[in-house]
């Protein structure tokens, strides 16, 4: 046996073994890319909002006099807070999150969607349409984007207590003690956001973030869940 | 030699991956749902009303069944007759499985749709559908927390008058809790997917 | 023959064939794929379904119908209106379909709707009325679809 041979017999087994692991390096770069992609096909690992409940079905008068019903707002991406005649604590809180978000919004990207925002008094005996054009005033609410409305005085329990879950009472003075908050409702009618502010006040850049994953689905959707937002909604039953 | 031993190696990771893109991905995706699915269900509303089978009925009395609620009326002529025949073709394809399926339709008419024409209408389209219907206030309840809008519009002297009103439908699961909301343009085939696999 | 003679001569012809099957086409007003959905006895109210295809050269409007089997017949559009929610509403000015179009009355869609119906199987027969072109009768049966 010579030097020679013996370097022949190393010189060999590295090479390929260099070449096998580079193919191993290969294959498994390989796979986890497959599996990645595979993961991510499977699981659609977006973030999103929970859908937490039905929005209520309503039919409400605004500041104008104008008959505003959860149809017309359907489609569009709705911000609802609550409020009475000339409340001050605890109203004006989520009212002034309110505006801030308004006069924010472009900063959000919904494409064609629009976004509107309702603030409902529960207390329709006194809140007629000059008594919200007031508030809607003072709050620089526009009457376009952002209406003050209420509803017939055996409707409101059903809309904002049932159906927003947001509970108040009339005290003797004839004020009100409430649980203040502000509601996000998608474009199908649905609850994705609801904050208490008993718990955590709600701030603009909270809700604005919130409604840009609002954005970002939208952009993602297909199917029927797409359907909402496009032109053609179909959902009213007229004969 | 070698060269063809990477090409075949390429050739059967491209044909592993095809075959996982087109075969075993479509087994493990979970189910696409047609309608939508509500990720956090929460109890459905309550319903308390008069039912066509001539009891009261609350929601605990389809426990175990998945609950499909629909809001309509019998004098409309397009969308109630239309969703009614396509519920009731969801639920012959879903075959045994459409025993544990009920339909309820809830009348936005209580005016017009007594309990007997609305057994009668219903029967036509299923026999298992029922009818629902009560005083306007309780109707008024339960629809506003489904969602649902409903006013009756002016019509001429010929028609009377018709109801508008939402037409999404909504699907109660076997515990009580609103699972899903359909549109009402949903196909049959699209419906008995989402109803077989919440079954 | 140059090849430019040859390309129009076969220009020439196409334009023939194109003007052959142009003629070929309808050219009047067609209703076709009628049909009503069954509906229970007790029913007060029925749709009919079909495709208009405008054939003529100049505008038609549906203004509604009649019908033996119907007390009064009456032309429901659905329409999209300001704030982007659909809705379906009595037609009172018809609907108008022009020259070359199509439209289709389908469920969820447009239709004419039966008040008071008397026939619930087989077909019944209706008159749809135009404006700019004259009625059409058209015998609808009754399905299932």
């Amino acid at each position: 046996m010579t030097m020679l041979d013996v370097e022949a017999e190393v010189v060999e087994p590295t090479q390929s073994k260099r070449r096998r692991r580079w193919l191993i390096g290969l294959g498994a770069v390989a796979a986890v890319l497959i599996l990645g992609v595979m993961s991510f096909a499977i699981f659609e690992p977006i973030q999103v909002l929970p859908r937490i409940r039905l929005s209520p079905g309503f039919s409400l008068t605004d500041q104008v006099g104008a008959t505003v019903t959860s149809e017309d707002l359907r489609g569009s991406v709705v911000v609802y807070t609550f409020t009475y005649g000339n409340c001050e604590e605890p109203c004006a809180a989520p009212e002034a999150t309110m505006a801030a978000i308004a006069e924010r919004i472009d900063e959000v990207d919904l494409g064609d969607t629009e976004v509107r925002f309702v603030t409902m008094s529960f207390d329709p005996e006194r809140d007629d349409p000059m008594a919200l054009a007031a508030r809607a005033t003072r709050f620089g609410a526009d009457g376009e984007k952002w209406i003050y409305a209420t509803a017939a005085p055996d409707q409101v329990r059903n809309i904002v207590g049932s159906g927003f879950k947001t509970w108040y009472e009339e005290r003797d003075d004839g004020s009100f003690s409430f649980d203040p908050a502000l509601i996000l409702v998608d474009g199908w009618g649905i609850i994705r956001g609801e904050y208490r502010y008993q718990t955590l006040a709600a701030d603009s850049d909270r809700v604005l973030r919130h409604i840009g994953i609002l954005g970002e689905e939208l952009r993602n959707s297909h199917g029927a869940n797409s359907l909402a937002y496009e032109a053609a909604h179909f959902f009213l039953c007229y004969p | 030699m070698r060269r063809k031993g990477l090409i075949s190696i390429i050739l059967g990771v491209v044909i592993l991956a095809l075959a996982g893109w087109f075969v075993v991905l479509p087994q493990l995706r979970p189910h696409a749902f047609h309608g939508v699915i509500m990720q956090s269900p929460t109890a459905a509303p309550e319903i308390d009303l008069q039912a066509t089978t001539g009891e009261l009925i609350g929601l605990n009395s389809f426990a175990g069944k998945l609950v499909v609620v629909y809001f309509g009326y019998t004098h409309c002529p397009d969308v109630c007759p239309t969703t009614l025949s396509t519920l009731n073709k969801a639920l012959d394809q879903m075959g045994d499985g459409s025993n544990d399926v009920q339909v309820v339709m809830v009348t936005v008419d209580p005016e017009r749709d007594s309990v007997e024409l609305l057994d009668e209408y219903l029967g036509f389209f299923n026999e298992t559908f029922i009818g629902l219907t009560g005083p306007t206030a309780d109707i008024r309840r339960v629809a506003t927390t489904y969602g649902i809008f409903f006013d009756a519009a002016e019509g001429d002297a010929e028609s009377g008058y018709t109801v508008d009103h939402t037409a999404t439908l909504a699907v109660i699961d076997q515990e009580g809790h609103l699972r899903l909301v359909f549109p009402p343009e949903l196909t049959a085939d699209e419906i008995a997917a989402d109803l077989a696999y919440l079954r | 023959m140059t090849p430019s003679s040859r390309l129009r001569s076969t220009a020439l012809l196409m334009s023939a064939v194109f003007a052959l099957t142009a003629c070929g086409g309808p050219t009047t007003l067609t209703i076709s794929d009628e049909w009503s959905r069954a509906v229970p006895r007790v029913a007060e109210a029925s749709a009919i379904y079909f495709e208009i295809t405008n054939g003529l050269d100049s505008a038609v409007t549906v203004i509604g119908g009649s019908s033996e089997a119907c007390a009064s017949i009456e032309l429901h559009e659905t329409s999209i209106d300001d704030n982007r929610v659909m809705a379906m509403r009595p037609l009172a000015d018809g609907l108008l379909v022009g020259p070359g179009e199509s439209a289709e009355f389908e469920p969820l869609g447009t239709h004419l709707m039966c008040i008071e119906p008397t026939v619930f199987e087989g077909s019944f027969a209706v008159t749809v009325d135009f404006d700019g072109a004259a009625d059409i009768e058209i015998v609808v049966p009754i399905e299932d679809r």
